[in-house]
């Protein structure tokens, strides 16, 4: 058998592409360095090339070997579980929406239909975004990271500055934090300076966009960057000769969101004073704060109340309960099936944790940890703000708030937890590192 | 001489990471490596070590990376921090596994 036939039989058992590529290279040089290796002990190259192919062991045992090896996995819990999750999104933006017009004894149940299929429409693109995310080898995007990063940026200073779109839209922004991830990775083994740059990488939204953003977005992506970061250092991924050094680049970090928040509190009138006192809710906050958490407070635990839910329902809009999903939920069916539909979509986050801490790739580990970060802090504020108890007005619960770009960004995220896990056996090697 | 690959599979990758622990190397040259350390007791075949390699590599006991030496690329691998741990709870194991049994055979090893 000469080499091209085996190799050929070889790789016909390796179904992942990118992995049998790898394999492909590997062997091809091991059978080319074992034929060198007869030609000096003299032997003719032909035969060389036959022996050294002998030498390798059965093509169809090897390859099924390396298959099993380098299978993508499939997490079917987490696509059970998004499943779910979107059976729930449609479900409450339905209750939400036709429900409270029903409610109002409108006629108007036809008019408020678009936003029905807007919704479903919104769902369908995240779906797609994330299996389109999800199939994608995300190990591959390492090599174009830097520039993945900029072309987010790019897209973000082109939606805030030049089409100017709301500063609600600003959480595309939020797609920085999985990248992040794969910045930091990209200067892995390398110390000191190379921490400049990841600070550097780490404030650079910050810089661009406080004036145009929404502040809780720029917070979000902050704590996702810190934790990212602290982590590698904890992995080593960034490396210390000294101990010290762990703990004074940890506190170093904190600053850049110390200043944000001195500029967000004490500024000079400037139009990001504007946006944080819209985003905390501090220029309408007797009526928005309270208003909620007085809804909260006198929703019952087992069963709705349609009364209830009429009356505040006139006074604040039906837009309203779209986004503070919670509430409405809590007003319609009761404090306790509101809670439980937030349990569901908060059990992606223990999921993921667990798919990404089984991680041996690290670039996996931090993109995933950057993704876990965000939807964390977003679901602890989203349901916070739906209480009544912190003083946000511009944040949804993740999946179920009625939203376009939040929610097809939540569906990336999960695509990109689900790449890690299905590529985790298919690890691109780096080119020589230092 | 070869051997049952069954049971050369358990120590295989012990010996792997022994020699990985010394330097960083590629696939053909631990096979070299190997039987001449072992004086050609260990003919081991490219088709057992990649998939030994590989799983190493999964389990995140080894890296890979590609460097190119006189103009050929190549896929090294090294031994990871996890690596180390493990190849020294495995060594540790494997001299009470072996002590045991020369004791059985009535053999003195020496270690």
């Amino acid at each position: 058998m000469d080499k091209e036939e085996y190799l050929k039989i070889l790789l016909k058992q390796i179904q992942n592409k990118t992995a049998r590529k790898m394999v492909e290279k590997e062997i091809s040089a091991h059978i080319d360095d074992q034929a060198e290796a007869y030609v000096i002990g003299g032997l003719d190259e032909s035969e060389a090339v036959l022996c050294a192919v002998k030498d390798m062991g059965d093509p169809k045992t090897v390859g099924k070997d390396l298959n099993q090896l380098h299978k993508p996995e499939t997490p079917w819990t987490m696509l059970f579980l998004m499943v779910i999750v979107t059976f729930v999104s449609i479900f409450t933006q339905y209750m939400l929406i036709f429900g409270f017009n029903g409610c109002l004894g409108l006629d108007s149940v036809k008019s408020v239909e678009p936003l029905y299929i807007k919704w479903i429409c919104i769902l369908i693109f995240g779906i797609m975004f994330m299996f389109a995310a999800f199939f994608t080898n995300y190990s591959k995007l390492e090599k174009h990271i830097k520039l993945l990063g900029v072309i987010v940026l790019a897209l973000n200073v082109f939606f805030s500055y030049v089409i100017r779109l709301s500063i609600d839209q600003s959480v595309i922004l939020l797609l920085y934090a999985p990248v992040y991830g794969g910045i930091v990775y990209s200067y892995r083994g390398s110390e000191k300076a190379a921490l400049c740059k990841i600070y550097i990488w780490m404030i650079v939204p910050f810089l661009l966009f406080s004036p145009v953003a929404n502040p809780i977005y720029l917070i979000f992506l902050f704590v996702s960057e810190a934790v990212v970061l602290s982590y590698a250092i904890s992995i080593n991924v960034i490396e210390f000769a000294d101990s010290k050094m762990k703990i004074i680049s940890r506190v170093i970090m904190v600053i850049p969101i110390l200043i944000y928040f001195a500029y967000l509190f004490f500024p000079m009138g400037s139009a990001m004073m504007e946006n944080a006192r819209n985003t905390f809710g501090l220029n309408n906050i007797d009526c928005q704060m309270y208003a909620i958490k007085d809804m909260w407070s006198s929703a019952e635990v087992f069963r709705g109340n349609n009364n209830l839910y009429l009356d505040r329902l006139l006074n604040l809009g039906a837009n309203s309960f779209m986004d503070y999903a919670l509430v409405g939920l809590a007003m319609r069916f009761g404090k306790l099936t509101a809670l439980l539909l937030f349990v569901i979509i908060a059990l992606t986050v223990p999921l993921s944790a667990n798919m990404i801490i089984k991680q041996k790739n690290a670039l996996g580990s931090l993109v995933g940890i950057g993704i876990i970060s965000v939807i964390s802090v977003m679901l602890i504020s989203g349901l916070l703000m739906n209480m009544g108890i912190i003083p946000i007005s511009t944040l949804g619960i993740p999946y179920i708030s009625y939203g376009g770009l939040a929610v097809i960004i939540n569906y990336i995220y999960a695509g990109i937890i689900m790449s890690v896990y299905r590529y985790q056996k298919i690890i691109v090697p780096d080119k020589e590192i230092a | 001489m070869s051997i049952d690959k069954s049971l050369l599979s358990g120590s295989m990758a012990l010996m792997i990471m022994k020699l990985l622990s010394e330097k960083d190397m590629y696939g053909y040259e631990m096979i070299d490596e190997l039987r001449r350390r072992s004086e050609n007791v260990f003919e081991l075949k490219a088709g057992t070590l990649y998939p030994i390699l590989h799983s190493l590599e999964n389990k995140g006991f080894v890296k890979c990376y590609e460097k190119e030496v006189v103009g050929k690329v190549r896929k090294y691998y090294g031994i990871t921090k996890a690596g180390k741990k493990e190849l020294e709870t495995k060594t540790d194991d494997w001299h009470v596994y072996s002590t045991a049994v020369g004791k059985v055979l009535g053999i003195a090893i020496i270690a």
